[in-house]
């Protein structure tokens, strides 16, 4: 059986365009380094982020998940493609469009200890984007700091103090309110509990989550621990060497993954299943195997798997990029 | 009849050990009253987060603590001897040949100037005064049980030729090359992908079933306990609170730090924009060395008793091979 199953695609435009996307990514392309060691980092990718919505993205290091990030977040520029935030290409804003683009989309990193300045008094730290903002008047902007305060579960003299007064999971709140202090639209996450202790893991996601519910912003969260990312997203993408091979409802995505790589993610983080051990390692960016770029790890690969470049497709309830994802649908959890 | 006769005396016993930080005026116990036992080929997990003093445990057990660390108490014997006892040379002899370690990780265990094949081969020169012929064709075998490919091209590869994970496996070469009899992992797999971290895992358990060494885990995933281990050891503020067989323990948790962790796991069964929020744990875990009177968990218990703050709960045995050091298991006995 090397034929490939007649399929329903809609090859350039997996997901629906949405007139009310918050950021979409349009066939973008972000690749570094010379032509002779091209590292492709980002290749190729459709993605839309709804504004309220939490999107989820998993894959191993080097998949591209976090240039996904830095791309989102204007840190990094497309070498190909658009982004689009609100409808407008990135690259064309400016000005107070570009302005206010950087105050909907916040950001929070992996290490607490290296994202706040260690000079700079907490309330400084947080009123930081009001300022640059020009949102209200000082004391309005102390005001809103010390509300902020309480709702992300830090002590009210914590404002006078400086970074290394604190734990790395009070550190990691403090990151989470200067993003939220002016008002954005979308928090990008990059990694945001994995530098966190086991015990403290817990109460960040009920954290995020509640604030979430407040405030009604909307999360792209990136990180390692796949079950965290199940839980607190209403989707899944799962990268894999600077694509997007699934994607879809996180329920769907998390017990029924459809894509092989997805089911080896996700067993792999089931500590009860007995998980399908992947072969090998991820091939190397630069020169990413032809055809469908999981087919060296692959246990259900066929012939065809390594001729054409499966497209992304709907698939009982989520998109695919898999040639046989009939052939090998079985519920992980049930 | 001391160490043939007692086939069932452990390979590794710990009794009561402290270790402090400090001089003697201003002592601080980063660990105490740590009570261990581990059989030959068994394979045992010490779970804990940063500062619980899992780490110093294993440096503890090689005499390899940092600058200001020292044992201040209790006893360690491997193979019926005392380690406490051993001299600079034994010890020596001990690290590397009789217990290996495999460290988080591998780019900075390896040497970055030195051939890999070196590395993995010196400890047969070094300890069993092999050839560097003998010593490197070992070593290609060896690297060939650990999942390298092309082991005879690897051998002249430099640490920063290989990813992570091949690096992590040629780490664990290193430690086999002297045919150890107990190997250390400290968080071998928390700089790894969780598709590498299983492949790992998966690695370390295959070649103990080859080479039949014991082994000690330090982890702070319960996942990766849960997967591979006989026994598990929880530690909180520098003690051991719980331990007894893995899936006992993960199936029925008695102290309400053990069960409190496990519950607060987010899981992929609940996947969906979660319904009701995790269970979590109030506050923070202690600083290491912090003076405590009582419980070092009490302040973040739910079910702490009076006595908890002022009164250090000792090590109780509810059930068979079953331990908590919680006021709560006092009635159980």
């Amino acid at each position: 059986m090397s034929a490939i199953p007649p399929t329903p695609a809609v090859p350039s435009a997996p997901e629906a365009p949405s007139a009310s996307a918050l950021i979409e990514a349009r066939e973008v392309f972000c690749h570094f380094g010379p032509a002779s060691r091209r590292v492709r980092a980002v290749d190729g990718i459709n993605l839309t982020v709804n504004p309220g919505e939490t999107l989820g993205i998993v894959g191993e290091s080097g998949c591209g998940k976090s240039t996904m990030a830095k791309l989102m977040l204007g840190l990094e520029k497309s070498t190909g493609g658009d982004m689009l935030v609100n409808g407008r290409s990135m690259s064309t804003l400016r000005g107070s469009a570009y302005q206010a683009y950087r105050r909907d989309v916040q950001a929070v990193f992996q290490d607490p200890y290296s994202s706040l300045n260690p000079r700079m008094r907490i309330g400084q730290t947080m009123v930081e984007p009001l300022d640059i903002h020009g949102v209200g008047t000082p004391a309005e902007r102390r005001e809103r700091a010390g509300e902020l305060l309480s709702r992300i579960g830090l002590p009210p003299d914590s404002l006078k103090r400086y970074p290394h007064e604190f734990s790395g999971g009070q550190r990691q709140r403090i990151a989470i309110g200067r993003a939220l202090i002016a008002d954005p639209k979308l928090i990008v996450l990059d990694e945001p509990i994995s530098a966190l202790d086991v015990s403290i893991r817990a109460q960040m996601l009920n954290l995020l989550a509640d604030l979430r519910d407040e405030f009604g912003t909307g999360y792209v969260f990136i990180a390692h621990d796949l079950a965290a990312v199940a839980t607190i997203s209403d989707r899944i993408a799962v990268m894999y060497l600077g694509r997007v091979v699934e994607i879809g409802p996180a329920e769907a995505v998390a017990r029924s993954p459809a894509h092989p790589y997805t089911r080896m993610l996700f067993a792999a983080a089931d500590p009860s299943g007995e998980a399908e051990l992947p072969r090998g390692e991820p091939p190397s960016p630069i020169a990413p195997p032809p055809g469908c770029r999981f087919h060296t790890r692959c246990p259900f690969a066929r012939e065809a798997c390594s001729q054409s470049d499966p497209p992304l497709r709907s698939y009982n309830g989520r998109t695919v990029a898999c040639h046989f994802a009939e052939d090998i649908d079985t519920p992980l959890i049930t | 009849m001391t160490e043939m006769g007692e086939t069932n005396a452990p390979l590794l016993q710990i009794e009561q050990l402290e270790v402090s930080a400090g001089a003697s005026g201003r002592k601080v116990r980063i660990l105490q009253g740590v009570d261990l036992a581990l059989r030959e080929r068994e394979t045992l997990g010490v779970v804990g987060e940063s500062g619980s003093g899992k780490s110093t445990l294993a440096a503890a057990l090689t005499r390899l603590l940092g600058s200001g660390l020292s044992i201040t108490g209790g006893r360690m014997t491997f193979a019926g001897e005392d380690i406490l006892a051993m001299s600079a040379k034994r010890l020596q002899h001990l690290r590397g040949s009789e217990i290996a370690t495999i460290l988080q990780d591998p780019l900075h265990s390896l040497t970055p100037w030195i051939k890999v094949g070196l590395q993995v081969a010196e400890p047969a020169v070094f300890h069993e005064g092999l050839s560097w012929r003998d010593a490197k064709a070992r070593a290609v075998d060896l690297m060939r049980a650990a999942w390298i490919p092309e082991p005879e091209q690897r051998m002249k590869a430099y640490p920063h030729e290989m990813s992570g994970g091949m690096r992590q496996r040629a780490a664990g070469a290193i430690a086999l090359c002297s045919a150890p009899r107990l190997l250390i992992a400290d968080e071998p797999t928390t700089a790894l992908d969780p598709t590498i971290q299983l492949q790992y895992l998966d690695l370390l358990r295959n070649l103990q079933r080859q080479h039949g060494f014991a082994l000690i885990l330090i982890t702070h995933d319960l996942g990766v306990v849960a997967r591979n281990c006989q026994r598990v050891a929880v530690m909180y503020g520098g003690r051991i609170i719980e331990s007894g067989p893995t899936k006992e323990v993960m199936d029925n948790p008695r102290h309400p730090y053990t069960r409190g962790l496990l519950a607060s796991m987010p899981r992929l069964a609940t996947a969906g924009r979660q319904q009701k929020r995790l269970t979590i744990i109030p506050g923070q875990p202690p600083v290491p060395g912090a003076a405590v009177q009582g419980c070092a968990f009490q302040p973040r218990c739910a079910e702490r008793l009076e006595r908890c703050a002022t009164q250090r709960p000792p090590v109780f045995t509810p059930a068979r091979g079953r331990e908590s050091a919680c006021w709560l298991e006092e009635n159980t006995q």
